[in-house]
């Protein structure tokens, strides 16, 4: 039988060890920590520094596993803690606060930025390097601003549902986004990536409390039944150049929302046709499509194209006299949500057309992708060119079930 | 009746032509048997009875026994035989008993013929071959040599004075171990039966499955003291000639004091000796070695063990058990598949688990790292020390149970199991997840249907443990490729260890990370057979309707 002709095992071992030794310590980024020296960051809050020494105060919020992780002996107390610092920078905190904590602190699972909104206004991209240069922090940390309270207060709030408070606060975004679609989540990495191509404003959760803050942090407010304090999700916050403005009214929000193509799932109410009482219809699906076309009659500025299909079902009916078994009454709900939604489309696009004048919606990266050549011509005009861009809504509904009974039971 | 006959088929092994061990020829020593092969039986029969007994340093279960048939003297025999080697029933009533009545023997009746003396004793010795042994299988010895292989295989000897040669009669019997179900590759449904200690037996249990005179066997005697009978059986027409000149030569070159196991064998014919994983394939079901013949296979069958050797095996066949061809093939092949993950199992999950916790610890869910980490509270040692230790205690407790005595084993999987494995978590010194990583990958590593292949995993996890503890992921990464290329630089008697997947053979993928249907199966597999592929030559394929 033909044998390939073999170095001798020396030879080769030595060959190996040679080889072994040259690719080991091609680990470029290789560095062992123990995972019981970590101390785990899922929270950064960022404030301004009370003392106006340095730009800011951060806060972050450090969960204790033994005390966080039911079913481990031990624990009873706090499963977060928070530590905060003063400076300049966000690296130069994080380091800085080595000098009050036993463990590293380490951001690979950090979930949540909460913003002040005062810090806020004065620009938010300064915030954003770090977590998109370092390589241990990700970039899908979500964004928020602490509304009526201080990022550090928000994050020193004992709650309930979730042990660790950052898993509360990012929960109720998803929660939210899901059920209701009054705000949905931002995370770092877009708010870089519309800073980077200017196409685009940037719009972030806010996230207030409701009831005492003072109370947040104390053991009674998880140990009764109605918390004193509890955070609560309030509306989309509206930025321009990386600073905020100001904060949507609830429908403005939810219109955002709409306008993103991020409702999974909300509720509508309307009034009774030809009686007192409400009735509730159900979007279980929906669709929005923002186009850009090119100007009309030589104008320079693009028609913005908003196409919305939205699935629909009626959940709640309270009302006397409005029988829904034909196709009639359908069709009536029909156009009632259309309106509705063209409707809270409109209030939305106004307010950020003529009060806020940012074009968070990302109408410029409409333009971009449909339009290059156009954009190209009025990119750097963009900003003046916006509020008084034209838009047309076209707006199909469908009720596709009724629930499980037709008419009322109210008479 | 399963008597061993060492002389057929013996080979001649002076012409050893490998150039790997050159024959020694001055190994020629008292101590083995080829050392006699010129020595003749002597024809006085009490120097020869007092040679076979200084040869043999008087011990104590050699019989000899002389008979003087007639008054005369003019014929004496002599039986020489070891104790409970032959069965004894046999001998006397088919050999001494017929000698001692008959009448020319006796002297009471004369020969036909006049012959002078020593012509006499010849054609007495020819009478008793020819009329009176009613044994089926008789043979001539005139050399010592032959005598003695005779002899420890189980013959009685029969030595007439005068005659310058003797008889061995076949009567070999004593204590044999029964058939029993088979204890390493158990399956639910399929044969019961084991193979067993001898050759013969094995042989047997091999051609009750296989009717066919296609089925050859060739047998050898390798061991220079031993003498251990050593068979080779494959299906003439389905093996390569190649692979059965490339084996026989390998068998030819082995010249060792004794064999008393297969992996003697094993070890010394096999292709790449530094390797963990195992290029020849042990088994112990004849149903298993009948499959494997019959896709062109060799069995190479040891006396003594129970574990038959197969030539050649590639790493896929170590994932096949018995029983996937048992049962429906959707089963079998959801088995296949969870084979082959607790083999990676066994072999990356203490290593993974050492990799996330002292390097990638963004790698899992956050909710998962506070459980880790909350369990890794105050545990004294890092995790890879954990993780080290644990194994070793596994490995100590497996070692443990294997050898001790059955009755004291429940005693040590208590003290092992519920002991250290509950008391090491409570008095915190290790986490409960370490805990559950050494028993999972402990289970996980007992899945491998074939023993050979689970002991590579075993080595290669501390290995691989080692390089997570230093390395990470990186480290890991490294040694798996590392392993792969070694695999692939394997080969079992010529066919390299990763086919079918690489070379990429797609007809024989059928039969690898999945069992296809019976009826899809048309070819045998091309690792080990180049010719006579057709495994079926019907279109046989479910029907599509049920008949009326």
């Amino acid at each position: 039988m033909m044998r390939l002709r073999v170095l001798p095992i020396l030879v080769r071992m030595l060959l190996f060890a040679c080889l072994t030794a040259a690719v080991a310590p091609l680990a470029g980024c290789w560095d062992m920590r123990y995972l019981d020296k970590l101390a785990v960051v899922l929270a950064v809050g960022v404030d301004d520094d009370p003392t106006g020494k340095f730009l800011y105060q951060v806060t972050v919020q450090v969960v204790l596993p033994q005390n966080a992780v039911t079913g481990e002996k031990g624990g009873g107390g706090s499963p977060v803690m928070t530590i905060t610092d003063t400076g300049d920078t966000l690296f130069e905190v994080f380091r800085k606060m080595s000098t009050k904590t036993s463990r590293r602190l380490f951001f690979s699972h950090t979930q949540l930025l909460a913003i002040h909104e005062m810090t806020a206004r004065r620009g938010i991209y300064p915030l954003m390097d770090l977590i998109e240069r370092n390589a241990d922090i990700r970039t899908d940390i979500s964004v928020i601003i602490a509304r009526g309270m201080t990022a550090e207060k928000l994050l020193q709030i004992r709650t309930q549902m979730e042990s660790v408070p950052a898993n509360q606060l990012k929960e109720m975004l998803q929660v939210n986004e899901e059920a209701q679609g009054q705000t949905y989540s931002v995370l770092v990495r877009d708010i870089a990536r519309w800073a980077d191509s200017e196409q685009k404003q940037a719009s972030v959760p806010a996230i207030g409390a409701k009831g005492l803050p003072s109370k947040g942090n104390t053991k009674e407010n998880v140990d009764r039944i109605n918390p004193e304090v509890i955070p609560e999700l309030t509306t989309m916050a509206v930025f321009k150049d990386g600073k905020l403005l100001d904060f949507l009214t609830p429908r403005q929000s939810r219109g955002m929302t709409w306008l993103e193509n991020k409702i999974k799932s909300t509720v509508i109410k309307f009034s009774c046709p030809r009686s007192k009482g409400h009735y509730m219809v159900e979007v279980f699906e929906t669709e929005t499509k923002t186009m850009a076309k090119l100007p009309t009659r030589g104008e320079d500025r693009p028609v913005i194209h908003i196409k919305t299909r939205v699935e629909a079902g009626i959940q709640e009916m309270a009302c006397p006299d409005f029988f829904i078994e034909g196709e009639e009454s359908i069709h009536e709900v029909e156009q009632a949500l259309k309106k509705a939604v063209e409707e809270e489309l409109k209030t939305t696009i106004a307010a950020l057309q003529k009060k806020l004048k940012s074009d968070a919606l990302g109408w410029g990266e409409a333009v971009y992708q449909d339009q290059p050549q156009l954009w190209k011509k009025i990119s750097p005009d963009w900003s003046s060119l916006f509020p008084k861009t034209a838009y047309e809504i076209e707006c199909i509904s469908h009720i596709q079930s009724m629930g499980s009974r037709t008419n009322s039971i109210v008479k | 009746m399963f008597g061993i006959d060492g002389s057929k088929g013996k080979k001649a092994r002076k012409s050893n032509g490998d150039e790997r061990r050159p024959p020694q020829a001055e190994k020629h020593e008292k101590e083995q048997l080829s050392a006699y092969e010129e020595v003749p039986v002597i024809a006085d029969l009490s120097d020869m009875l007092d040679r076979i007994k200084s040869e043999m340093g008087n011990s104590d279960d050699l019989v000899v026994r002389q008979l003087r048939l007639s008054d005369h003297g003019q014929c004496d025999v002599a039986i020489v035989y070891i104790q409970c080697v032959v069965d004894e029933m046999r001998l006397d009533e088919f050999v001494i008993k017929t000698m001692q009545e008959d009448k020319v023997l006796t002297g009471q009746q004369a020969l036909e013929q006049q012959f002078s003396s020593e012509e006499k004793a010849d054609q007495m010795l020819d009478r008793i071959n020819n009329h009176l042994l009613s044994i089926g299988k008789v043979t001539e010895i005139s050399t010592f040599k032959e005598l003695f292989e005779n002899l420890f295989l189980g013959s009685a000897l029969l030595f007439m004075n005068g005659c310058g040669k003797g008889l061995a009669a076949q009567v070999s019997g004593g204590m044999k171990r029964g058939i029993e179900e088979p204890k390493t590759e158990l399956a639910l449904r399929g044969p019961r039966e084991g193979l067993t200690e001898s050759i013969r037996v094995n042989s047997m249990l091999i051609r009750r499955k296989i009717r066919s005179p296609r089925l050859w066997l060739e047998q050898m005697t390798i061991g220079e003291i031993t003498q251990t009978p050593v068979a080779i059986m494959y299906i003439q027409g389905l093996v390569s000639e190649d692979l059965l000149k490339d084996l026989r030569e390998r068998l030819d070159a082995i010249q060792i004091d004794g064999i008393l196991e297969s992996n003697y064998i094993e070890e010394m014919i096999g292709d790449q000796q530094w390797s963990p994983f195992p290029t020849i394939m042990n088994n112990e079901r004849p149903d298993v070695v009948a499959g494997y013949l019959l896709e062109g296979k060799i069995a190479i069958l040891v006396d003594g063990t129970p574990f038959v050797l197969l030539v050649p095996v590639v790493l896929n066949n170590f994932f096949q058990a018995a029983e996937d061809y048992y049962q429906s093939f959707q089963m079998a092949t959801f088995l296949r598949l969870l084979r082959f993950l607790s083999f990676i199992i066994a072999l990356l999950m203490p290593s993974i688990y050492v990799a996330i916790l002292g390097f990638h610890q963004e790698m899992i869910p956050t909710q998962l790292l506070l459980k880790l980490a909350a369990q890794r509270e105050g545990v004294p040692f890092p995790a890879y020390l954990e993780a080290f230790i644990m194994e070793f205690v596994f490995e100590i407790l497996r070692e443990a149970v294997l050898r001790m005595p059955s009755s004291a084993g429940s005693a040590i999987s208590i003290v092992g199991g519920l002991v250290i494995g509950q008391s090491v978590v409570e008095a915190g010194i290790m986490s409960s997840a370490v805990v559950i990583v050494v028993s999972f990958t402990a289970i996980a590593s007992f899945v491998a249907p074939v023993y050979s292949l689970g002991i590579a995993a075993r080595l290669l996890r501390f290995f691989l443990l080692l390089a997570a503890s230093t390395l990470g992921f990186y480290g890991i990464a490294l040694v798996v490729l590392l392993l792969l290329l070694h695999l692939n630089s394997l080969s079992s008697f010529g066919v390299p260890y990763l086919k079918p997947f690489a070379p990429v053979y797609w007809k024989d993928i059928k039969d690898s990370l999945f069992r296809a249907p019976m009826w899809l199966m048309k070819e045998r597999p091309q690792l080990s057979t180049d010719k006579n592929l057709d495994r079926q030559s019907t279109q046989l394929e479910p029907r599509q309707e049920p008949s009326q």
